[in-house]
C-alpha cells in the first residue's frame, strides 16, 4: 500500500477529537433535561408511570421516522413525504385486513413493502432525473395523502376489537417498556451502526458535505442517495404500522405534519439542512425535545398552545445554539 | 478622464501582491497589462476598481479617490470580470441594467429599462435582443452584454481581465472590433491577457509585471513577441532537477484531439493558457465528464464512464479546485485521506490508512481539512490518492496558489511518484512549472493539441508560441 519512501521523521498524530464534534448534541441534551425538569415542576404528573411510559412510546415513534429523515438530510437531501407515508402504511394495513380479507401478517408486510417501493420510486426520480428532493417529496406528500383519503373514504378504519396480538405491538408493554420502544431501539442500533461504522454512513456524510468532491473520490453518489430515500420511507412505513396498532384505527389525517416534526428533531439534534452534519444520538435528543414539549403543554392544560410552544422551543434552541457558536468562534479568533 | 495609480502596495496575509506599482491609462488608449500567474495583474485591477483598498499609495480617478466599488463605478471605472457573474435566468436587458434599473417608488419602469438596455447593447454590436434570456447567449455575446452594462453605467475606463479566455476566435474578432470602436470614442481600456499575439494586435502600450512589481513599459509599436516573452520569463533560478529516466512500458494510450502514449515513470505536461482545454482532457480521462477520447491501457481499449471506472483502471485525479472538488472541507483530515481507499462495508480503521501519508507529509490530523493552509490541503489531496497506489496520476494545476516552498514539496512528490514507476500527467498554465517538471509536454489551444515539445525544448518561449 505504501510504496513511497519515508523521508521525514514520524510525528505524533492527534486522535480524532470526537467530543468537540458532539458539543452541539450535548447542548441539546441539556435543553431536553431542562425541559423535563421544568415540566415535572409545573405538573408532577409528568413523572407518573403512565405518563412516562406514554411519553416514551411517542418519543420512540417519532425517533423511528426522524432517524430516516436525518439520514436523508445528512446526505444532503430532504424528505417531505414522511407523514403521508406513515398514513398510507397505516391505512393499507387496516384496509387490507378489514376490507380485503388479508391476514394481519400479510397486510403489515404489504404496507411496509409498499412504503419501501414509494421510497424507491421517489429516489429514482430524484437521482435519475435529477429533480430536487424537495419538489419530488412535496409532490408525493400531497399525492399519498390524497390516496389515503380515497382509500378510507374520509373516515376511520378501525380494527373493531380484532387482532389483539397485533395491537399489543403498539399499546402493549414488554419488560416494562412500551413495545414501540423496542422497535425504535432496534432501528436506532442499526442506523447508528450504519451511519457511524460503515462505508454507507461515511459516504452519506461525504455526499452531504460536498457531493462533487465525493464523486471525484469514487463515491457512488446517486446509489447512496437512492438508498437514503428508501430507508426513510421504510422507517416511516414501520412507524405507520405501529401507529395503527396503537390507535387502533387508521384515519386519513394520521401523520399530518410529522415530516416537519422529523425535520425539527433532526435540526435540533445538530443536523445541518445543507447536509453533512448530524448524528443518530442528536436526532434522538431532538425527538425527545419535541415530544416532551408536546407533553408539557398538555399537562399544563393548554393543549391549544401546543404548536406555539413547540415552535417557540425550536426557535429558541437553535438561536441559543447559534449564539453560543458565534461567541465560541469569536473567542477562537482572538 | 484618466485613471492613475501611484506607488500602490497591497499585501494579503503576509504575501506582498503589489510592491509600489505605478500605472496610468488615458482616454482613447488601450494599455496591455502582462505578467505570469501571481504577478499581481488582477490585484492591481481590483485596486483600480475599488474592490481592494491599497495598503499604501493612491488611486485617483480624475482627481477623486474611490473608497468602494460603487465609488469607482460612479467615477466611471468598470471592471469587466474574468469569470462573468451574471444572473443567467434573467433576460439580457435586466442583466445590463441590474442594480441601476429605472424605477418609480421601487416599481421597475420596464419600457425605460428595455429602451436603455437597447441603447447600450447597440453600442456593442447591436446583435443582441434585450429580451432573450442571458443563458442562451454565447460566451462572446455575454461578454459584450457585460461591456454594454459598463457603458450603461457611463463607464469611461474599462478594465478587461482575460476577456478572450473563454471566447471562440470569431467572438474574439468581434470583441477586438468593438474595442477599436470604443477607443475612437475616447474610452480608456486596460487589457489583461496571456495571449501575446492579441496584445500586440490591439494595444497602444504594454506594461509588464513580475512578482508584484512593474518591470517594463514600452509602446506596442516597439514590442515583438520575443521581447515580450523575454520580459515575462525573467531570470529562472528556482529548482532544476533532471527527472528520472522513463521506463519502456506504455501505461496509457490516448487517441483523439489529443494523442499520446504515456510511459511508466514519465511526467507528461499539458501546457496551454487558461481555457485551452487542459482540464477537460483530464476530467474526461477520469470519467467525470463524457469522454470523447479513445483510451487504452496495456493495449486494451477501455470505456470510462464514471470516476469509479477510472479508479478501477488505476487513475487518480487531483482537481484544479482543491477546496471545492478535491476535499471535503468539513471532514477530518484522516477521513479525507482514507475516503477513496475504503473498501469494506464495515469501516476499516481510517487512521491506519491515513497515518503513513500524514507522517510522510507531516500533516497534522485531528482537525477538519478546512483548518489547514492551501499547501497542506493540497498534500492531503495527494495523500488520499497515494493511499490507493494508482498507476496513473492526473494532476490539474497542482501548485496553483501555493507559495514557493509548498510548490517545491509538491514537485518533489510528483518526481518521486514518477521515479517509482507511475505515469504522471501534469496540467499547468505556468510554462515555468511545465519546463521544470516534465519529460515532455503537449501544448493545447482551443481544446486541441497544437504541438509537442521534448524536454530540451521546454522553454517558456516555445510553450507560449504554440499556445497563442
Amino acid at each position: 500500500m505504501n510504496d513511497i519512501p519515508m523521508t521525514s521523521a514520524p510525528v505524533a498524530i492527534v486522535a480524532p477529537a470526537k467530543l468537540t464534534l458532539m458539543k452541539k448534541e450535548l447542548t441539546m441534551l441539556g435543553v431536553m433535561i431542562g425541559l423535563a425538569v421544568l415540566t415535572a415542576i409545573l405538573n408532577p404528573v409528568f413523572l407518573g408511570g403512565d405518563n412516562l411510559r406514554n411519553t416514551m412510546r411517542h418519543i420512540s415513534l417519532i425517533s423511528l421516522f426522524a432517524l430516516g429523515e436525518a439520514v436523508v438530510i445528512i446526505a444532503g437531501g430532504i424528505d417531505l413525504s414522511i407523514g403521508s407515508i406513515i398514513c398510507v402504511s397505516a391505512v393499507t394495513t387496516s384496509y387490507l385486513t378489514m376490507f380485503m380479507g388479508f391476514g394481519i401478517g400479510s397486510a403489515v408486510a404489504t404496507a411496509i413493502a409498499l412504503s419501501l417501493f414509494i421510497g424507491f420510486a421517489q429516489g429514482l426520480v430524484i437521482t435519475w432525473l435529477g429533480v430536487q428532493p424537495f419538489v419530488v417529496t412535496l409532490g408525493s406528500m400531497l399525492l399519498l395523502r390524497g390516496v389515503a383519503e380515497v382509500m378510507t373514504g374520509g373516515t376511520d378504519i378501525g380494527f373493531q376489537g380484532k387482532y389483539p396480538g397485533f395491537r399489543f405491538l403498539g399499546e402493549g408493554l414488554g419488560f416494562g417498556m412500551p413495545m414501540p420502544f423496542w422497535f425504535a431501539l432496534i432501528a436506532i442500533a442499526i442506523t447508528a451502526f450504519l451511519m457511524h461504522r460503515t462505508l454507507f454512513g461515511r459516504y452519506c456524510y461525504a455526499i452531504g458535505s460536498n457531493a462533487e468532491a465525493a464523486r471525484l473520490s469514487g463515491v457512488p453518489v446517486q446509489r447512496i442517495r437512492l438508498v437514503t430515500f428508501i430507508a426513510s420511507a421504510g422507517l416511516s412505513g414501520v412507524a405507520g404500522v405501529l401507529y395503527v396498532a396503537y390507535l387502533p384505527s387508521a384515519t386519513p389525517s394520521l401523520g399530518s405534519a410529522y415530516e416537519l416534526h422529523a425535520v425539527a428533531a433532526a435540526v435540533l439534534g445538530g443536523c445541518s439542512l445543507l447536509g453533512g452534519r448530524g448524528s443518530v444520538f442528536g436526532v434522538l435528543v431532538g425527538a425527545g425535545i419535541m415530544q416532551i414539549t408536546f407533553n408539557a403543554v398538555n399537562l399544563v392544560g393548554k393543549s391549544l398552545w401546543q404548536n406555539v410552544v413547540a415552535g417557540g422551543v425550536i426557535l429558541a434552541a437553535v438561536i441559543v445554539d447559534r449564539v453560543f457558536e458565534k461567541n465560541a468562534s469569536r473567542r477562537r479568533t482572538k | 478622464m484618466s485613471l492613475s495609480l501611484r506607488r500602490v502596495e497591497k499585501s494579503f496575509g503576509g504575501v506582498r501582491a503589489l510592491r509600489g506599482v505605478d500605472f496610468e491609462v488615458k482616454p482613447g488608449e488601450i494599455v496591455g497589462l502582462l505578467g505570469g500567474n501571481g504577478a499581481g495583474k488582477s490585484t492591481l485591477m481590483k485596486v483600480a476598481a475599488g474592490i481592494h483598498i491599497p495598503d499604501a499609495g493612491t488611486v485617483t480617478i480624475d482627481g477623486h479617490v474611490p473608497q468602494s466599488p460603487a465609488d469607482a463605478i460612479r467615477l466611471g471605472v468598470s471592471l469587466v470580470r474574468q469569470e462573468l457573474i451574471q444572473a443567467n435566468d434573467l433576460d439580457v436587458g435586466s442583466n445590463v441594467m441590474l442594480g441601476h434599473e429605472p424605477h418609480r417608488f421601487g416599481i421597475i419602469d420596464r419600457t425605460a429599462l428595455y429602451r436603455e438596455a437597447t441603447k447600450a447593447l447597440q453600442r456593442v454590436g447591436g446583435d443582441i435582443d434585450p429580451r432573450t434570456p442571458l443563458r442562451s447567449l454565447s460566451p462572446g455575446q455575454k461578454q459584450r452584454a457585460e461591456i454594454a452594462r459598463a457603458l450603461s453605467l457611463n463607464a469611461k475606463v474599462l478594465l478587461l481581465d482575460e476577456p478572450t479566455a473563454t471566447l471562440s476566435e470569431s467572438d474574439a474578432a468581434l470583441l477586438f472590433g468593438l474595442l477599436h470602436e470604443l477607443r475612437k470614442n475616447g474610452i480608456a481600456m486596460v487589457y489583461i491577457s496571456h495571449r501575446l499575439r492579441e496584445v500586440l494586435k490591439i494595444t497602444d502600450r504594454v506594461v509588464c509585471m513580475r512578482d508584484g512589481e512593474r518591470v517594463a513599459e514600452l509602446p506596442t509599436a516597439e514590442a515583438t513577441m520575443d521581447k515580450l516573452v523575454e520580459l515575462l520569463a525573467g531570470s529562472n533560478n528556482l529548482e532544476s532537477e533532471v527527472p528520472a529516466p522513463i521506463g519502456s512500458e506504455v501505461v496509457l494510450s490516448v487517441r483523439g484531439r489529443v494523442s499520446f502514449d504515456l510511459h511508466a515513470g514519465e511526467i507528461l505536461g499539458l501546457a496551454g493558457l487558461v481555457g485551452a482545454g487542459r482540464t477537460s482532457v483530464l476530467r474526461e480521462l477520469f470519467g467525470s465528464r463524457p469522454c470523447g477520447l479513445e483510451v487504452s491501457i496495456g493495449g486494451r481499449k477501455i470505456k470510462i464512464l464514471t470516476p469509479r471506472d477510472a479508479m478501477r483502471e488505476g487513475f487518480a485525479y487531483v482537481p484544479e479546485e482543491r477546496a471545492s472538488e478535491g476535499l471535503i472541507l468539513d471532514m477530518l483530515t484522516e477521513r479525507n485521506i482514507a475516503l477513496p481507499s475504503l473498501k469494506r462495508f464495515h469501516l476499516e480503521n481510517e487512521l491506519d490508512i491515513a497515518r503513513p501519508f500524514m507522517e510522510r507529509f507531516r500533516i497534522r490530523g485531528g482537525g477538519t481539512a478546512r483548518m489547514l493552509s492551501g499547501g497542506n490541503q493540497q498534500k492531503i489531496v495527494l495523500a488520499k490518492w497515494m493511499a490507493r497506489s494508482p498507476k496513473i496520476l492526473l494532476l490539474d494545476e497542482p501548485t496553483r496558489g501555493l507559495d514557493i516552498r509548498a510548490k517545491r514539496d509538491v514537485h518533489d512528490v510528483v518526481r518521486e511518484l514518477a521515479a517509482s514507476g507511475k505515469g504522471v500527467i501534469v496540467s499547468s498554465s505556468e510554462a515555468e512549472e511545465i519546463a521544470l517538471l516534465c519529460h515532455r509536454a503537449i501544448v493545447l489551444s482551443g481544446g486541441k493539441a497544437r504541438g509537442e515539445l521534448a524536454r530540451h525544448e521546454l522553454t517558456d518561449a516555445n510553450i507560449l508560441r504554440f499556445a497563442t
